[in-house]
Parts: structure tokens; sequence; C-alpha cells
């Protein structure tokens, strides 16, 4: 009788804990699908429709600021993975004087204040010309991704055995060679999770983007939800149908490599 | 060798602003030239009261923030550590949160805390608790408690996740000889499952302080530190200051408190856990 009654009381407040948690979304989706400007009547809408979803992807700046934000992820990405696993690899496999002091490195740039680091970046990138580009924001975001990224791989490096690497260097593989051909295919998994890991960080990345854009060339969705709060009217239907534009790359990804993606951040990068 | 690339892209872009930004703090721009005027943004700072307000907007936004993320996550990491059906799914769902950029989850809350059609107000009125609703952000008093409960929806999943991974290292045997004692449900979790967790959550709430501390998103997108200056936290005062004032000198004074403050947290994390390694 007990046993049935305290796993009821478990089954209620996991209930009424997720309602809780999930309606914040369930209203963001009932407001996209809600005809423009009924939100004001009431909350049940008379029909559901896509013309918000419509008129978004059909807005020429919107879509802009989108195929910005899909660039510089992506190039953020690309930038992020090769250096990443370059320190992963010499902080996995080599003993130095500094290491200490450079993994200490890599955790005090994650938890500077970025907003102080905007200041600083200011009249650097100014100076190079390189406001309002996308480029600047590639730069920028990869110093948020390349210290955890870093740590990530050298954990996982650390799991593929020396012995390996040891075999086919006596075959003749030099160090560079072994470290293309062994360590990194056989890491794929975690190369993967450190890939998603800064796409998604780049994607939500929205102070940099906010003080080193300023129009259509480089100007990113995140930035671009925020500037719909700005009118005067604000279009909340169609605001909530780009958030969840915004959102679906990041919830598509992570269900996608879900296991992946925790192993990597419960095992290795934060605990060190 | 291998490393040389990371470190140098660090200290190019991390270390090298940080530094000009920092240094800016010492100097007054007059007529373009740079002149060195010491610690006197400094002083200025410590006798403006609205500088102090803003530091303790920040530390009660923090500490309410990091507080209810550990309470939320614990009890979401305790039932979902049980035996529970459909597992998986439960465990899917109060994640999700997790996965909306800070930028959209401020816009969807800016909704919901909205005065006349916001879903928190027309819940409210619907439960015949009218009274209750206002215009949630507008409001010199409920604005900074908002924007925390906000912060709270957004990554309190970060907490059950790794209090989860914590609670799959603590050994059921432990459970087991405890039930033998005769202990109930409650001690048991008062005398194994919160001293296993103890360092977890130790580190957890300090990399959540920090993060709270110089997390600028939320804030700007809700409220931008207002109405009038009462959810102002540090990271907007500072940005406000650069980039609608100018003035760099402060500017440079308050990123300089920031990092004293920093410093802070984590050597006193540092002496604490060093503390607990002794005993």
């Amino acid at each position: 009788m007990i046993k049935v009654k305290s796993s009821f009381i478990v089954y209620a407040v996991l209930l009424g804990g997720l309602c809780v948690v999930v309606s914040p979304i369930a209203f963001m989706f009932l407001i996209a699908f809600m005809p423009r400007n009924e939100i004001f009547a009431q909350l049940i809408p008379s029909r559901l429709t896509l013309e918000n979803f419509v008129s978004v992807l059909l807005d020429s700046e919107m879509m802009s600021a989108y195929g910005n934000s899909w660039r510089v992820s992506s190039l953020t990405t690309l930038l992020t993975i090769p250096l990443a696993s370059l320190g992963g690899y010499g902080l996995s496999r080599y003993q130095f004087k500094l290491k200490t002091g450079f993994i200490m490195m890599l955790l005090i740039t994650q938890m500077l204040p970025t907003v102080l680091l905007a200041v600083g970046y200011f009249p650097i990138i100014k100076g190079l010309g390189l406001y309002n580009t996308r480029m600047a924001l590639v730069i920028l975001n990869t110093t948020l991704t390349l210290p955890f990224c870093t740590l990530l791989l050298k954990s996982i490096f650390d799991g593929v055995p020396v012995e390996i690497e040891g075999a086919a260097m006596i075959d003749g593989c030099s160090r560079v060679g072994s470290f293309l051909r062994i360590v990194l295919p056989l890491s794929w998994a975690g190369l993967c999770a450190a890939a998603i890991f800064s796409f998604i960080a780049a994607w939500q990345e929205y102070l940099y983007a906010l003080t080193f854009t300023s129009d259509y060339n480089a100007i990113t969705v995140t930035v671009e939800i925020t500037k719909l709060l700005g009118h005067y009217v604000v279009s909340w239907n169609r605001m909530m149908s780009l958030a969840i534009l915004t959102t679906m790359p990041i919830l598509v990804m992570f269900t996608a490599f879900q296991k992946l993606f925790i192993k990597g951040l419960t095992g290795g990068g934060l605990k060190q | 060798m291998f490393i040389l690339p990371v470190a140098g892209y660090l200290i190019a872009t991390c270390f090298y602003p940080l530094f000009q930004a920092l240094r800016m703090g010492f100097y007054d721009t007059v007529a373009r030239q740079e002149v060195f005027v010491g610690l006197e943004h400094y002083r200025e700072l410590i006798a403006d009261s609205l500088f102090w307000q803003v530091v303790a907007q920040t530390f009660i936004y923090c500490v309410l923030v990091v507080s209810l993320h550990l309470l939320v996550g614990l009890v979401f990491a305790l039932l979902l550590n049980g035996s529970i059906k459909y597992k998986s799914v439960w465990r899917g769902l109060q994640f999700i949160p997790w996965l909306f950029p800070a930028v959209v989850a401020a816009s969807v809350w800016r909704l919901i805390y909205q005065g006349n059609y916001g879903a928190l107000n027309v819940v409210l009125r619907w439960l015949n608790l009218g009274f209750l609703s206002r215009d949630w952000l507008g409001g010199t008093q409920t604005a900074l408690p908002s924007v925390a409960a906000a912060a709270v929806w957004n990554f309190y999943p970060f907490f059950t996740l790794m209090l989860l991974a914590g609670l799959q290292n603590i050994p059921h045997s432990q459970y087991e000889a405890a039930k033998i004692d005769g202990a109930g449900a409650w001690s048991r979790l008062r005398f194994i499952t919160l001293p296993f967790l103890k360092p977890v959550i130790f580190t957890i709430c300090l990399l959540d302080m920090i993060w709270a501390f110089r997390f600028f998103d939320l804030v700007w997108v809700m409220t931008r530190g207002g109405p009038i200056t009462s959810s102002e936290i540090l990271p907007t005062y500072l940005y406000k200051t650069a980039f609608y004032d100018f003035d760099f000198g402060r500017t440079g004074a308050i990123g300089g408190f920031m990092i004293i403050f920093m410093l802070i947290f984590v050597i006193g994390y540092l002496v604490l856990s060093s503390e607990k390694r002794q005993i």
C-alpha cells in the first residue's frame, strides 16, 4: 500500500513539474500557429495556420540573417575542430613544463566575462576592418568554443591506447601520420560531439553578434529576433515562428546525437 | 608543439583584448590623448551608490538563480534516478529547455510575462487570482525575480544532467546496508545521497555562479536592466557604460571589479575544497 502511494507521488510530482517546464514551449508553438494578432483576444485560436511561418520564410531580411547564422556556425566549427584536435592531442600525449599552466589558461578563458572582452575587441575589430563581417563573428565565436573542445578532445584521445600508435610508428608511421590516420579516425565519436557543441554554441551566440554587426551582411538570427522586439507593435506571431525556426536546428542535432553529446559532457571537458 | 596554435589563438583573441579592456580602467582620454589616472575610475565607482546597487542586484540574481537551479535539478535528478516507466521519455522532456538559445527563451518569457495578454496573467485570471496579474517585467519589484525565473527554466537541465551522472556513481550496496539498518527514505537521502553528491554539487554551483555572474543575453533581451535600474546587473551595466555612454575608463574599472569578484569565488572554492580534502 505504501509502495503504491509513494510511486504515485513520484509520478504526480514529475508530471506536474514537466507541465510547468513544457508549458512555455507549448505556448510558443500555439502563438506561432495562431492567425495574426488573435493573441490579443484569447488564448484559444479560432484556427491554426502556417501563415506566420510563410511570412517569415518569405522575408528576405530574416532569411539572410538565418543564412548568416548557418554560415557563421559552420565556419566556427570548421575553425575550432582542427585547432582543438591539435591542442587536445598535445595535452593527451606529451608531458611539458607549462602543461598545468596551459590547462589553467583553458579553464580561465571559459570564465572571462564576455561583455568585458567585447569592449576589448571593439577597437581591434574596427582597426582590422572586420566590423560587420561574418569573419569577425567566426573569430570571436571560436574563442568561446575552443577551450571546451580542446579539453573534451583531450579526454577523448586519452581513451585511445598509446600502444596502437606505438605499433604504427614501428611500422614506419610518423607522429603526425599516426595522429591523422589512427587517433583521429578512432575518435570520430568525440569529434562529432565537439563539432555539435561548437555549432550549437556559435548558433546561440548573441552578445558578439549584437556588438559587431550592423546590417544584413552579418546579422545573425539571434539578433534578428530581438530586433523584432524593438518595433512599436511587436508581431508576436511572426516572432514565435522565427523563434521556432531558430531552435529547430539545435533540437534536431541534439536529438540525433544525444548519447554522444551527454557522454562527452559528463565524462570529460568540464571535470578537469 | 601541438598546443601552440591553441595557445597562440587564445592569447591573441582572449588575453590581449582582456588586457586592453582592463588597461582602459587606468586611463582617461582627453583630446584623443590617453592620460594615466591610476585608480581614479575605481575610486569614482566605489563612491557611486548606483554601482553598489547594481552589485547587490547581481548577487541577489546569482544566488537566486543558482539555488533554484540546484533545487529543481536535484528534485528532477532524484525522481528520474528511481525506477519509473518510460524513463528516457521523461528525461528527454525535462531536458528540452536547455536546448533553447537564451535569446529565444528570453523572447518567449517576455510574451509570457506581458501585462495584458501574457500567458501568466491569463492563467492567473483563469484561476481567479486576477488581483496578482501585473506587467511582470514592467514593475521595479518584479522585474529581476521574473528574469531569474526565466533563467532557472532555461538552464536547470544542466544540473539534472550532472547530478544524474553523480547519482549513478553511488554504490548500490550503501543503500541496501542502510535499508537493513532501518533507515527511511529521508535519512537515506540525507546521509548517503547528499554526502556522495557534495563534490559534484559544489563544482557545478561554482560554475553556475560564474556563468550567471557574467551572463548578459537574458537580462538584456528581457528588460535591458530596467525599469529604471531595477534589474541592472554588472554585465548590462558594463555594456551600457561602454556602448551607450562611451565612458571607457569607467568601463575598464567595472570590468576590473567583475574580475575581482570572480577571483573571490574561485579562491573561495579552492580554499573550501582543499579544507575538505584535509578532513
